[in-house]
């Protein structure tokens, strides 16, 4: 065996397998037994292996790629899927039947809160109107969560009705775009250092048929897109949290939270 | 309104929990194949679109990893196909490249030495180093999937892996 081939076949074994038991080996198992220097090359070769194999795996994953991918993967189901679903089909938990039926509604939905056409004499617009309009916008949409202004208190055309809600000042706030009539958008956005998952509460003046008078901590009211969201309306406003992740996300956001959002 | 589950108590796989486990794997490895982050992140992204197509295919939800690593390659090398082909560069073998003496020097590889040391290396010398470090796979594996003989990956690993030794140590 001359000195081109020792190396090709050493290099060959993966460094703590049975490689050199295959039957191609043979001939090196047997070099191997037999030769000291042999043997003292593959410990070397293992050696450099070793150090190279871990050095593969060492590269800084951007920040927030894991979101990225997964809106990237949802639009592409989204597209594909956007078709009429059975009537009645949407279930928490079921992707494909919900995002058919909801890109249906959330299609006429973030149209009217695109151009703002909120009219008083509209017909009221329904909980599942605004909890998938508000999810798509979350998911899709909603790009600058992360340059508002320190709240400093409630603006004075959305005043926060404490009843079920606590937003501590410094919280993150922004006017969304101007919307005519009364279509108006505050987003605060409830990401910390202590709470790193993503959140936003929306605030809008709506009035919607079908909304509890308050607040669910238990369970959200979807689950979908990767991002689950609740919704409910006090005193002419509706608030509408978005979380990203899991329903145990979603509660272990609103457990981590209480010095930002405080859900009695 | 609880989760699904499967009869056996599982939850079914789905792309969110694939790109919740295995995102920060793929990326590495594309990011390995790639040599830049944005081509990493484009690969990365390539490769869970197409598993969410074919996630019927993965019958084995703890074979995930594997799994993926191999759509990750096979999204690599189609991209290679849809590039001008470039002549491959010869590696010669070197003997003065064996590690000659006792003990390989302590200290961390310093990785962007690493990765011009991979992207010196021809797509074909790149793939097999790449799943003999990246993916653990045998010789015999990396024959197989590549569909070629077994003595061209010996040689080409053996020339690939003494590239990286020859610039790294």
């Amino acid at each position: 065996m001359n000195n081109k081939q020792l190396c090709e076949m050493i290099d060959a074994l993966r460094p703590g397998s049975d490689d050199l038991n295959q039957p191609e080996m043979a001939e090196l198992a047997s070099h191997l037994a037999q030769n000291d220097q042999a043997r003292a090359l593959r410990r070397r070769i293992e050696q450099t292996d070793h150090r190279i194999a871990d050095a593969f795996h060492e590269v800084s994953v951007p920040s927030g790629l894991a979101e990225r991918l997964l809106t990237g993967c949802e639009a592409a189901t989204s597209k594909r899927d956007c078709s009429p679903a059975p009537a009645g089909v949407v279930r928490c938990g079921g992707r494909r039947p919900f995002v058919a039926l909801g890109v249906a509604l959330a299609t006429a939905a973030l149209a009217l809160l695109a151009v703002g056409v909120f009219k008083s004499n509209d017909e009221p617009l329904t909980a599942d109107v605004i909890l998938d309009s508000a999810l798509h916008f979350f998911v899709e949409k909603d790009v600058q969560h992360i340059i508002g202004q320190p709240l400093r208190s409630a603006p004075a055309d959305f005043p926060i009705a404490d009843r079920d809600i606590r937003v501590p000042p410094g919280t993150l706030w922004r006017r969304l775009d101007a919307l005519a009539g009364n279509g108006a958008m505050i987003a605060y956005d409830l990401t910390t250092r202590r709470n790193p998952v993503r959140a936003t509460l929306y605030v809008l003046r709506l009035s919607v048929t079908g909304l509890p008078g308050s607040a669910s901590a238990r369970r959200p009211d979807r689950l979908t897109l990767g991002s689950c969201v609740t919704a409910w309306q006090q005193d002419g406003l509706v608030y509408v949290l978005a979380v990203r992740g899991k329903v145990s996300d979603y509660q272990q956001f609103l457990k981590s939270s209480s010095g930002t959002l405080a859900m009695r | 309104m609880p989760e699904e589950v499967t009869s056996d108590g599982q939850r079914p796989l789905d792309i969110g929990r694939l790109v919740a486990q295995h995102h920060a794997v793929v990326y590495r490895y594309a990011f390995r194949l790639c040599g830049r982050v944005a081509d990493a992140e484009d690969l990365t992204q390539q490769t869970f679109l197409t598993a969410q197509q074919k996630l019927d295919q993965l019958r084995e939800p703890d074979k995930a990893r594997s799994w993926l690593l191999v759509v990750a390659r096979n999204c690599y090398l189609k991209s290679l196909r849809r590039k001008v082909p470039i002549t491959a560069t010869e590696l010669e073998m070197d003997v003065n490249l064996l590690p000659d003496r006792e003990a390989v020097p302590d200290g961390e590889i310093d990785q962007e030495q690493l990765q011009r040391a991979i992207d010196g290396l021809s797509d074909e010398f790149k793939i097999v180093v790449a799943m003999f470090y990246f993916e653990q796979r045998s010789y015999k594996e990396i024959a197989q999937q590549l569909d070629l003989p077994l003595g061209t990956v010996m040689s080409r690993l053996s020339r690939a892996k003494r590239h990286l030794r020859g610039r790294l140590f």
